[in-house]
């Protein structure tokens, strides 16, 4: 069996690119895909996953399975979700730590929760019944934040250290959020990113964001933009200490050319081959 | 119920009803954060699969009225791509919507494309079928994705011009006409024509499953001789019709 093709720095896939991204040529490239879109009986779209991922390494990134919510995941979804890794066996595939499935209202967005034992136990049980229904580990991405809340017991870094710990998943480690949250909630973005347990990291997200337009000061996670300067400092620094990791750009909303983010892909190409280097002597 | 559950349960309320101050949630300002990222992504999937409504009564209108049915009827599901079945008949009881009587109509035309374009359907292209010499003993088969439809007004006539205007002639008012339509993805792309008589009797036949002789007997009653001599194969290489199977011999 032919050895897997090494994800270097991916594409977010959209519809409007389907035919670039299937003719597209560069070494490393991958594209990620959300799970729920091609949860369908079947059409154009299936037909172009199918085409893209016989060229490309795949990776399934779930946005609607509600692991942090108290309710169980849904069976059916899981259902679909599996099928959905039989028929293309992605390179990678992902959820949020974030809920949104609440007395029978799927509300699509990612919410938060208040980080106690209670809720990192249920959070561990999802998991565990999502990797064991998909018959492999997954990668669990950290939230953008817009509020403290009250009532944590553990700090993100640690609640994601102990799920790693418990339950075998990786990290999704989403540096935007980082960035979004570290200024949302006036935490230090470096002493964050210093908490975590990096060597679970098995993809980076890189995304821009935009300030609220209701003039609350907050940053919002709108993957609207192009990557921030701060953002690939953080991503330097990320890779100093993890050495190269499949990295995506992810810019879902109003997205530009393709050759637009081909040029941001191909910057996040370059990071990851140099972070393959070693240090040079410091003299 | 767990703390977590407690906390969620209220949270969902107060996410769902602009008027609820989200107290005991703790959230501030970025209560109107995720609700406007919910009101956000509800309102674009509904545009999305309902994009003929939209045009015809313009975004303003068609974005509040989506977010009156968001807060009412939220997802179950997050299949966004498939929400708002029941969007049509919600617009059908919408009161702002009472004296646009074709809206309705269109909406559901719209879902019909919507379900097309999602379905389950053979990948090769349609090609021209010659029925089996016992029409009797046979009943044709419909492409798995079509919906067939027949109007008592011109709503066909008014979705058509909407939603694939180089074919159609603009401008056209909501009359009374009876106006079949078919809505099918023969390979990957959806189409949708309007039905001469004969053809929408033989399809409805088809559909009812009876034998490919009724079926040409009721295209025949529909309309002059004719086209209908050859419907068969004219309807299967525009891949309405995908084959022919015996129809069960016992009486």
């Amino acid at each position: 069996m032919a050895a897997r093709p090494e994800l270097s720095a991916g594409l977010g896939l959209k519809p409007q690119h389907f035919a670039e991204a299937l003719a597209a040529e560069a070494t490393g490239l991958w594209f990620e895909v959300h799970a729920e879109n091609y949860m369908v009986e079947g059409g154009p779209r299936l037909a172009w996953l199918e085409a893209i991922a016989e060229r490309h390494p795949l990776s399934l990134h779930g946005v609607g399975l509600s692991l942090a919510g108290a309710e169980p995941p849904d069976a059916a979804h899981l259902e679909r979700l599996r099928a959905l890794c039989d028929r293309f066996a992605p390179a990678l595939v992902s959820e949020h730590l974030a809920w949104s499935r609440a007395g029978g209202a799927y509300m699509p967005d990612l919410l938060p929760f208040p980080r106690t034992r209670e809720a990192l136990a249920i959070v561990c049980a999802h998991v565990d019944r999502l990797q064991q229904a998909l018959g492999r580990n997954v990668l669990i991405e950290n939230p953008a934040l817009y509020a403290p809340l009250a009532g944590h017991e553990l700090t993100e870094p640690d609640f994601l250290a102990e799920l790693v710990a418990r339950t075998g998943c990786g990290l999704l480690l989403d540096l935007n959020n980082v960035h979004v949250s570290a200024s949302n909630l006036g935490f230090s973005a470096r002493g964050y990113l210093d908490a975590l347990p990096l060597d679970a990291v098995g993809e980076i997200h890189l995304a821009g964001h935009a300030e609220d337009a209701g003039r609350s000061g907050l940053l919002i996670d709108d993957h609207g933009a192009p990557v921030c300067e701060a953002v690939w400092a953080l991503c330097s620094a990320l890779l100093d200490r993890t050495g190269p990791r499949p990295t995506l750009i992810e810019r879902d909303n109003n997205p530009p050319s393709f050759a637009e983010l081909m040029a941001e892909r191909d910057r996040a190409a370059r990071l990851l081959d140099q972070a393959k280097r070693p240090l040079a002597a410091h003299v | 119920m767990s703390d977590l559950a407690r906390f969620q349960a209220r949270f969902a309320r107060a996410l769902l009803d602009p008027e609820d101050d989200g107290a005991g949630l703790g959230l501030g300002p970025a209560l109107a954060v995720y609700r406007n990222n919910v009101a956000a992504a509800g309102v674009e999937a509904l545009a999305a699969a309902f994009p003929t409504v939209r045009q015809m009564v313009g975004e303003d209108w068609f974005d509040a009225a989506a977010l009156a049915f968001l807060r009412e009827r939220p997802p179950e599901d997050p299949r966004l791509s498939a929400y708002g079945g029941d969007f049509p008949d919600w617009l059908a009881a919408f009161p702002p919507a009472r004296d646009l009587p074709y809206l309705a109509p269109v909406a559901r035309l719209d879902r019909a494309w919507l379900e097309a374009h999602l379905a389950a359907g053979p990948q090769s292209p349609p090609a021209a079928l010659r029925p089996p010499a016992d029409l009797s003993a046979h009943r044709g088969t419909l492409h798995p994705t079509l919906r067939l439809f027949r109007f008592s007004t011109s709503v066909p006539s008014l979705w058509l011009a909407h939603r694939f205007p180089a074919d159609t002639p603009g401008d056209l008012a909501f009359v009374a006409a009876d106006e079949p339509l078919a809505i099918w993805r023969p390979q990957h792309e959806v189409r949708a024509r309007k039905l001469d008589p004969q053809a929408y009797a033989f399809l409805a036949a088809c559909r009812d499953g009876r034998s490919l002789a009724a079926a040409r007997a009721a295209a025949l009653a529909a309309g002059p001789p004719g086209p209908a001599l050859v419907l068969a194969e004219t309807l299967s290489a525009e891949g309405l019709l995908t084959g022919f199977t015996p129809l069960d011999p016992r009486p």
